[in-house]
């Protein structure tokens, strides 16, 4: 289990905090997916939302749920797209056994900064505790594609991966009868301390740097907690700009992509749509509305939907670009294996789908 | 570079809570109860499935690995583990069927290997999570003969060998094996057919490993077949025997031999310690049915019934009720119904007594084939007497049900 002191834990709440900051002054026109409305309390009113957060994750970790809730939405009403509130909310959220609304707090999170590896981690725990290990492997290998040395993930797709093999062979061998559901014991990560993609590769070196470094002095650091602490520690200062730099290169389309395929596959229509920009060329002349209608009918109708991508190439240029890939889609009723392309749009640090059409 | 170091790292990392785990107790959850294992390899299988559940991929190997140290040609043990490791990166499962990734066009021979140690996982992990209850009975063994202090039996479709224990007549569940039969699986007709015999036999006796090549393993207990059955049914064949296997391999797959019953060396060695050979009934079937004692207990009461009652009819010298009980197939002595029952008509008709004393009875089902209901094989020792004869015999009937009840359809002499 990734725990961190109290100290690291506030560097990093507080560098998220800025962060998004940076981010939400950039999204001042940005639609808040999380349906939740905010309570309204008297300390959130006059109390810097990073306070709210601080107080809320006290209360959380006093077990106190409800009170750390209220403090959280107070947060999140000044600050909606607040990384370190909304993760926190999720955390809540999942102990209070909410775990729909947990979910989508997560999912919200994957979408919103999709190279944050714990938000994909803690969806992939979710949804194997509901028995979707499929959906926790796709989720958990985003972790680790964002994030190459996050254990934590490995760990847990490894227990993902036990889990498979064992519901192929009850299927396989015939033992379905047996198939008590199996206990998940994957690890919820309950802080934030990952780090932007670009600056992943200095703080990659700096583990493997505090690695040999324990070698050489064992008593210096506990080692669990060393890589992190260092990783953390490597990346200040924080670069003002571009403050997701990952968006703007081919690795931010290609996630970009990969969590629109898992919104799809969650059948998480309002998420689904929310990758598609305003100005989305609708097919067969549709309009707007009709296309989303028909969209959000298809999506529910479907009982199971599972989608696998692999990219063939992607290009950006400036604020556009565009991508190719092969897309086997496998519902309960339909399955389908095409090459797409999908022309991305940058809005912000968002990619959005313009346009979607098959072949390559 | 520098990634590739970050993820030997981030593995080492979580090989390192994966070891943690690995101290941790295992147990066979999931199944029901307390689990006893026939023996440490199907122990391993289990439990290494079972780890998979909640202690994920690395303890699944480990118990894996310490079975195959010990039994370095356990091949199902050696695919497994192949599995597991390559699970380890999600890949596909050879034995779920799904032939490996890097291997695009395999050979038949892999294809029909990989299929055989399926079927032998799914037989041996069969045994576990569909297991009869504890104090389940079969039908097929519904009255042991006091002389007979262990039986047989066989389940042909779950590959399995039972071992019985004699408790006053009812059969004590004390052993069973993994074993394997024919390549054709059972119903032997003919010579060379490469079938098991279904129905009830006897071990005939024991051949030691001195006069045997390794193929058959420590020895090897031969069985009456073909038997009076079989050859009133004109089946042919011989040298149908219980063996043990071939030093390079730890087991054969489920349908893998001649006719012959095959087990692994450690289970013929525990298999022997309960035959009797010239004694020991082997009891051959399609497959078993467990019946809870309540209601094994009426099968056998129902069929007592009839037995008695067709004792009951013969002393009381009542010809038209103690005919009834005989079969419109019933033959004997190459006459037919009609010509056997005028025959006994007449000699009954100057008798003033008859007095019938059955000892040492032993009742199991024989199936003749797959898809007939089974017959039912009696033997008991005969003491006869009447007012003009007494004779004291070894007596062998076969029953089978017609008209909604029980009636002999043959009876003679055990051989």
């Amino acid at each position: 289990m990734n725990y961190i002191t109290s100290l690291v834990s506030f560097q990093t709440a507080s560098r998220i905090s800025r962060r998004a900051v940076l981010v939400s002054a950039r999204w001042l026109s940005s639609v808040v997916l999380g349906s939740v409305l905010a309570q309204f309390t008297m300390s959130g009113a006059f109390a810097a939302p990073a306070d709210d957060f601080k107080d809320a994750s006290k209360l959380y970790q006093q077990g106190k749920l409800e009170q750390a809730m209220s403090k959280v939405n107070a947060g999140l009403q000044t600050q909606p797209k607040d990384a370190q509130g909304r993760f926190l909310k999720g955390l809540i959220l999942t102990e209070q056994k909410k775990v729909p609304d947990a979910i989508q707090t997560f999912i919200g999170l994957t979408q919103d900064y999709p190279e944050l590896p714990e938000p994909h981690n803690n969806l992939a725990v979710l949804y194997a505790g509901q028995g979707n290990y499929e959906k926790a492997k796709v989720a958990l290998e985003l972790a680790i594609q964002t994030h190459p040395a996050y254990a934590t993930a490995h760990e847990n797709l490894g227990d993902i991966y036990a889990q498979l093999a064992r519901r192929a062979y009850d299927k396989a061998l015939q033992l379905d009868k047996s198939n008590a559901t199996a206990q998940s014991k994957l690890a919820m990560v309950k802080e934030m301390f990952s780090v932007p993609k670009p600056i992943a590769a200095a703080a990659a070196a700096a583990v493997v740097a505090t690695a040999a470094a324990s070698k050489t002095e064992p008593a210096k650091t506990a080692a669990s907690a060393a890589p992190a602490t260092a990783a953390i520690a490597a990346i200040a200062p924080i670069p003002a700009s571009p403050p997701l730099a990952s968006a703007a290169n081919e690795d931010g389309v290609k996630k970009t992509i990969a969590a629109w395929a898992i919104a799809w596959s969650a059948k998480d229509v309002n998420a689904y749509l929310g990758f598609y920009a305003a100005n989305f060329e609708t097919p067969d002349g549709l309009t707007r509305g009709a296309w989303e209608a028909q969209r959000k009918e298809r999506i529910e109708r479907a009982k199971t939907i599972k989608i696998e991508l692999a990219f063939r190439s992607a290009k950006v240029k400036g604020n556009e670009a565009t991508v190719v890939f092969r897309q086997a889609y496998r519902s309960d009723t339909v399955n389908s294996n095409n090459t797409k392309t999908l022309k991305m749009v940058r809005a912000g640090d968002k990619w959005l789908i313009q346009s979607e059409r098959a072949g390559g | 570079m520098a990634n590739a170091a970050v993820i030997a790292v981030a593995l080492s990392l979580a090989n390192a809570a994966a070891a943690a785990a690995q101290s941790a107790p295992l147990e066979a959850t999931g199944l029901a109860g307390s689990v006893a294992f026939s023996n440490e390899v199907e122990g391993a299988l289990v439990r290494a499935l079972e780890t998979l559940k909640d202690g994920g991929i690395k303890p699944a190997l480990k118990e894996l690995d310490a079975a195959l140290a010990k039994n370095p040609n356990f091949r199902l043990g050696h695919l497994m583990r192949g599995d597991l490791l390559m699970a380890k990166s999600g890949a596909a499962l050879a034995l779920t069927g799904t032939p490996p990734s890097n291997d695009k066009t395999p050979k038949p021979e892999t294809i029909a290997s990989i299929a055989n140690l399926r079927h032998e996982a799914q037989v041996r992990l069969h045994r576990y999570y569909d297991a009869p209850a504890a104090d389940a009975l079969p039908t097929a063994v519904l009255q042991m003969a006091p002389g007979q202090e262990h039986a047989l039996l066989i389940d042909s479709l779950r590959s399995r060998i039972y071992v019985f224990r004699n408790d006053n007549g009812r059969p004590l569940r004390v052993a069973d094996f993994y074993t394997t039969i024919g390549k054709l699986g059972t119903e032997k007709a003919r010579e060379g057919d490469q079938k098991t015999p279904l129905g009830v036999y006897r071990v005939t006796s024991k051949v030691a490993k001195e006069k045997l090549t390794d193929f058959y393993g420590p020895g090897a207990f031969p069985i009456n077949f073909p038997n009076d059955m079989d050859k009133r049914l004109g089946r042919t064949g011989s040298g149908i025997w219980i063996h043990g296997t071939p030093p390079d391999t730890y087991s054969r797959p489920p349908l893998a031999s001649d006719g012959c019953v095959v087990l692994t060396n450690e289970d013929f060695q525990q298999l022997g310690k309960y035959v009797d050979p010239g004694t020991t009934p082997v009891v051959i079937a399609p497959s078993v049915e467990w019946q809870s004692p309540a209601d094994w207990s009426a099968v056998r009461g129902v069929f007592n019934g009839y037995l008695m009652e067709w004792k009951r009819d013969w002393e009381s010298l009542n010809m038209d009720a103690y005919l009834a009980h005989y079969s419109r197939a019933f033959a004997a002595d190459g006459k037919n119904i009609a010509d056997w029952a005028s025959n006994k008509r007449r000699i009954n008709a100057g008798k003033s007594f008859v007095k019938v004393e059955i000892q040492n009875l032993s009742v199991f089902e024989y199936s003749t084939a797959i898809n007939q209901p089974p017959l039912m094989m009696v033997t008991f020792d005969q003491d006869y007497k009447s007012s003009n004869n007494a004779t004291r015999m070894k007596k062998l009937q076969y029953w089978q049900r017609e008209d909604g009840r029980w009636k002999i359809v043959f009876e003679g002499a055990a051989s």
